[in-house]
């Protein structure tokens, strides 16, 4: 079942896919745009992404959240160090 | 395209990508994370101010002056020459430079002592005239005698002095300073040394000795490269060692030896060469001063000490100008300039640390000579007058004879970090020797835009506990992102100074707000 939005549409693009797109914000050494439920827009850099998944054996129906911490990167003059992949790859195993 | 606020509660952009995504209903929050000042307390109570803040504090400029922004706490960024800066933990009031023969513009570069059978005197040359400067009733007298054409260069040995001409007349000798004879004809010089019990002249690009004070010369020793000139010719490591205008040599007594030649630095200016009691040769070249020892006949450890000023085109492009002489001081090495700044005659001192300015005079003005007394423990120079500056006997310390006021301006401070803002909250001055009528009035700016902000004076003498002035009586503090001093000293008669021994400038880091937002995306 698709994820309803505030539009009243569904959600058209994958679990995987936005999972995907959400490593590639954390390991991205320029900084990214968040725009905000007011539409306010931020320069940040995606500084730490916690995923909460059901414990194994539950209803697979279950949502899957992810914390995504963000920080200004308006005065931050060098590159962030790259993150560790060790997480994600365990959630792509998880996901396939 | 999903949107903010429509579409989706939030969205992400990297690149081209945007993905919209749904929170998890009060997961969104957002925080400021980076470090921030606590709030500031005024007044100097320990407990509500010192922890907070920290401090850009200088206790003496034993490093003297060009340094635009604050790296040494021993350097500030310009003196206006009125000041001492050559000791730790003080600054006071130099010695002034009173004009003592106005209107006479020197055509050699050195002053010298002249000691003779009658009263000591110091001399200068003025044009065809020799100047003395009778130790005794310090006045300036000229020469009976006009020489045959301008005296470039002084010297003495045994109980004469003499007095090149260049190649416009044969050199003079005189035994009082008075009277001037030609004792060699046909003999010209370009300058004079005593070594090996001899004196030495240079004229073109050869060496002569005599051993009869002038009388007779030997033939002539050539040096180096016979279309370029000697200029100066001076003793140290028992060789005499000649400057010529292309390098650089010295005579043993049996062979000249090449210490080094640079054609492309050929200038007839390159004439100063010293040897300094600190154990180096200094040499100016172009606009450059060299240091320099000899080991076993070649330069070693030849560094470029050149002072370097900052601020401002002209600084930058002339900074304090071209040596045209170099001499040694009871402690110090001195050397005179000309257009610093491509205006000022000007002269500094070395101390081995840094550069200290001990004159900066009329812009327009050209420096044309140098020299230091020993017979009166004077500083002087010509630029246009010749002028005297009273030092203690046998040092380099200035005699209670202060000038009016001196000024110095401080490097810009910015805790090395410029773009972080700063709030600057007082300045605490440990001080020796003020009062009401001689005071040290602290100004500040921000930028080199701004005009100058009077902080206020310090006027009492309270040490151990310094007087304290906020920047800002109403506010707790003033905000810049950097901030530049300066101090003027401001004398109560000649013969006392204010001292200057300690400033502490107190400032907080307030780093622009960095927020964190956290949420929980629903993505499923």
């Amino acid at each position: 079942m698709s994820q309803p939005l505030l539009d009243s549409t569904a959600e058209s693009k994958a679990v995987a896919e936005r999972l995907r797109f959400i490593r590639n914000i954390e390991d991205s050494q320029t900084p990214i745009i968040f725009t905000d439920r007011q539409g306010k827009k931020h320069l940040v850099f995606v500084t730490k992404v916690v995923l909460l998944r059901p414990i194994e054996g539950l209803d697979r129906e279950d949502e899957v959240n992810a914390q995504v911490t963000c920080v200004d990167a308006d005065d931050l003059f060098w590159p962030q160090p790259k993150t560790a992949l060790s997480v994600s790859i365990s959630v792509a195993t998880v996901l396939a | 395209m999903p949107t903010a606020g429509q579409t989706h509660d939030v969205v992400f952009t990297l690149g081209s990508d945007s993905y919209g995504f749904m929170l998890k209903q009060g997961t969104s929050v957002e925080e400021r994370v980076n470090d921030f000042a606590p709030s500031i307390g005024l007044g100097d109570n320990p407990a509500f101010a010192e922890g907070a803040w920290r401090a850009w504090e200088q206790s003496g400029l034993t490093e003297g002056v060009d340094q635009r922004i604050f790296s040494s706490k021993q350097k500030c960024w310009w003196t206006d020459g009125n000041l001492d800066t050559t000791r730790d933990q003080i600054v006071q009031l130099a010695a002034a430079w009173n004009s003592s023969d106005a209107s006479k513009s020197a055509t050699a570069p050195n002053i010298i002592d002249f000691e003779q059978a009658s009263t000591d005197v110091v001399l200068a040359a003025i044009a065809t005239k020799i100047r003395r400067y009778n130790t005794s009733t310090e006045v300036w007298a000229d020469s009976t005698t006009t020489l045959g054409a301008n005296c470039t260069r002084l010297a003495t040995h045994g109980a004469n002095a003499f007095a090149a001409c260049g190649t416009g007349a044969d050199f003079y000798r005189s035994a009082d300073g008075d009277t001037w004879t030609q004792p060699a004809a046909g003999q010209k010089a370009t300058d004079f040394a005593t070594w090996d019990e001899k004196l030495w002249l240079c004229t073109g690009a050869t060496i002569k000795n005599s051993t009869d004070n002038g009388a007779t010369w030997s033939a002539a020793i050539n040096v180096g490269d016979p279309s370029t000139n000697c200029t100066r010719m001076m003793v140290a490591f028992n060789n005499l060692f000649i400057r010529k205008e292309d390098g650089l040599y010295y005579y043993n007594g049996s062979d000249v030896v090449e210490v080094y030649r640079n054609r492309n630095t050929l200038y007839s200016g390159n004439q100063t060469l010293t040897y300094h009691h600190d154990g180096f040769i200094y040499m100016g070249e172009l606009g450059s001063i060299k240091k320099f020892s000899i080991s076993s006949g070649s330069i070693a450890n030849m560094v470029d000490v050149t002072p370097n000023m900052t601020g401002d085109a002209s600084k930058e492009l002339y900074g304090h100008g071209t040596p045209i002489w170099i001499w040694s001081g009871p402690q110090h090495l001195y050397a005179a300039f000309d257009d610093g700044e491509g205006l000022y005659p000007e002269v500094l001192k070395y101390n081995g640390l840094g550069w200290h300015q001990v004159y900066r005079g009329a812009s327009g003005d050209t420096l044309n000579a140098g020299g230091y007394s020993r017979l009166m423990g004077y500083n002087f120079l010509n630029d246009g007058a010749t002028r005297l500056q009273k030092m203690v006997t046998l040092k380099d310390i200035p005699r209670a004879d202060y000038p009016s006021s001196g000024q110095f301006i401080t490097s810009y401070f910015d805790a090395g970090l410029p773009q972080m803002p700063k709030g600057f909250g007082s300045i605490r001055v440990w001080a020796r020797n003020v009062s009401a009528t001689g005071y040290i009035r602290i100004e500040y700016r921000t930028s080199d835009s701004g005009s100058w902000t009077t902080v206020g004076d310090v006027d009492t003498d309270v040490y151990p506990n310094p007087t304290t002035i906020p920047f800002d009586s109403d506010d707790k503090s003033i905000g810049s992102n950097a901030l530049q001093l300066r101090f003027t000293l401001n004398r109560v008669s000649a013969s006392s100074t204010p001292v200057l021994e300690r400033f502490s400038v107190k400032y907080l880091n307030r780093p622009l707000t960095v927020h964190a937002y956290s949420m929980t995306l629903q993505l499923k």
